[in-house]
């Protein structure tokens, strides 16, 4: 206990930046310049922080230009737009189609998490992530010939018979629109709209076809 | 307003001080938090990042369009170096949870996970940008001056939980990221039409891939639906707002682990909804959280084992 009423005396201890600080500068300099210091840092972060999220003017666009270099190198760069401007109203999977030198083909699918089990689900959350969220849709294409190489590294079981092409299809289905009754319509079916289950993925789009090349399909043995 | 009191107001929230207890209970929430993200990454470290992997260290760079931070890139394509690269990530995790080296181990996290992020921008969530970022902030802050293995090892542990008085600028850094992250997803939601009528909840609970419990009847009336969208919004507003108000923060705080709770029942982002309902230890009162685990402790600890943690 006594050593608790020492410690109560003591200064302060110095933060990160006062230890920094007195290496380049005096100590005196040092605690006279500290606030406006780290109040400067404080507001040019937190000017950075408002221009990139909410960037809806010109003159904010011209800023994050100035700045997107700094921001984005640090790893600063935000968006937390969840469920926004609205929820997602698709739900897709990914498939791809593998074709062998001998003509045949396989069929490769994105793990699909509607059909995984509780605890499965966990750990797979990545792949929901990477292909449902994020490489099925246009807002991705850079990453398609890598997915589909790596899917043929995946692929190539037999030495003799090696991957030629991928295909990458994105099948998906809208989610039924949500049924608010209307009650100025003139139909049964708008006035008192059905609770429609979720449709199977009849929609596809071919997002890619590569052809495999011997180069590609390097180290296929790594998990 | 004059600019005297302004100044004096600006200091006031800035640089007064308070007790680095808060930002030490959030070290260590968060640290628990990092550690699984890290067991779970790992499941699929060589598809995520490997040389072989499902992208390549160029496509993303090309994604980004910029330079970014990527301590990989020191050894880039070889997988050897991952593994070495993980384990540091990992073992600086845990030191930073258990506060030894504190600000150093928190400096590699944040290293860490901006490197896998500009290794990888397809794989990372909200939850996970929120922990960068955070990571960030807490370098700067007194995170090790309590309940840290640092401050074990100088015999300056106190067993009453009172330490001395920090900067409170870093905290207040992590209070305004967290206000930040629901301000922001409020302002981009109020530019969508189903969270204007509501139906949000009903559209975000028909996503299939990311249902984890199906919750019967509450999402299939409209009613509810709606009520839950715009109580969402609500909840989010306040958490940016009300949260500040010394009588209402406490409600606010609860209303928000409930609503967590919900989506984390309903919804498999695993880790997303602890991070936040861990982050709000950053509002908790410094001496109500003193309370609370001492509290804790005389609960778990038997009276003898008290005493001699005391001696």
């Amino acid at each position: 206990m006594p050593r608790q009423t020492e410690s109560k005396k003591e200064e302060p201890r110095p933060s990160l930046l006062f230890s920094l600080g007195k290496l380049i500068l005096p100590a005196e300099l040092w605690q006279k310049i500290r606030k406006p210091l780290i109040s400067f840092f404080i507001v040019f972060h937190a000017m950075l922080n408002f221009c990139y999220m909410f960037n809806h003017h010109p003159f904010i666009a011209q800023v994050n230009l100035l700045f997107h270099g700094y921001y984005f190198f640090m790893g600063l760069d935000q968006d937390f737009g969840v469920f926004a401007p609205k929820p997602r109203d698709q739900n897709p999977h990914m498939i791809a189609i593998v074709r062998y030198a001998d003509g045949t083909s396989i069929l490769w699918e994105s793990p699909r998490m509607e059909r995984l089990g509780f605890l499965e689900k966990i750990p797979k959350e990545r792949y929901r992530k990477f292909f449902d969220d994020n490489t099925c849709w246009s807002k991705a294409p850079h990453a398609w010939p890598d997915i589909a190489r790596y899917i043929a590294r995946n692929s190539f079981l037999d030495e003799s018979n090696p991957p030629t092409s991928v295909s990458l299809i994105r099948y998906s289905s809208k989610i039924p629109p949500a049924p608010i009754p209307n009650p100025l319509a003139r139909s049964e079916e708008e006035k008192n709209p059905k609770w429609l289950p979720n449709p199977p993925h009849y929609e596809h789009n071919l997002l890619l076809t590569i052809q495999i090349k011997p180069e590609d399909l390097k180290c296929h043995s790594r998990p | 307003m004059p600019l005297k009191t302004l100044i004096k107001l600006w200091d006031q929230f800035w640089f007064s001080e308070t007790s680095p207890l808060v930002v030490a209970v959030f070290r260590i929430l968060i640290g628990i938090i990092l550690i699984l993200f890290i067991l779970l990454l790992t499941c699929d470290l060589f598809v995520w990042f490997g040389q072989y992997g499902i992208t390549s260290n160029q496509t993303a760079r090309n994604f980004a369009q910029f330079v970014g931070l990527n301590i990989l890139n020191i050894n880039r394509d070889n997988d050897d170096f991952l593994l070495a690269f993980f384990t540091l990530f990992f073992l600086a995790a845990v030191s930073m949870t258990v506060g030894y080296k504190t600000r150093l181990s928190t400096f590699i996290v944040y290293l860490c996970l901006t490197s896998l992020y500009h290794r990888n921008p397809f794989l990372f969530n909200s939850g996970d940008t929120y922990m960068r970022v955070m990571s960030v902030w807490l370098i700067f802050s007194a995170s090790g001056q309590a309940l840290s293995l640092d401050n074990w090892l100088k015999g300056k542990e106190s067993a009453d939980l009172i330490y001395k008085p920090v900067s409170i600028w870093p905290q207040r850094l992590l209070q305004l990221q967290l206000n930040l992250v629901y301000l922001h997803t409020v302002v981009a939601k109020a530019w969508g039409d189903s969270w204007v009528d509501g139906t949000a909840v009903y559209y975000s609970t028909r996503i299939e891939d990311l249902v984890r419990v199906k919750i019967p009847y509450i999402f299939d009336q409209l009613w509810l639906c709606q009520f839950f969208s715009w109580g969402t919004l609500v909840i989010e507003a306040a958490l940016f707002s009300l949260i500040w108000i010394k009588e209402l923060r406490y409600y606010v705080i609860v209303l928000a682990v409930f609503f967590h709770l919900m989506i984390d029942l309903h919804m498999n982002i695993p880790l997303f909804e602890w991070i936040m309902i861990f982050s709000y230890v950053l509002f908790i009162d410094s001496e109500d959280l003193r309370r609370f685990l001492l509290w804790g402790r005389s609960k778990l600890l038997p009276e003898k084992e008290v005493v001699k943690v005391q001696e």
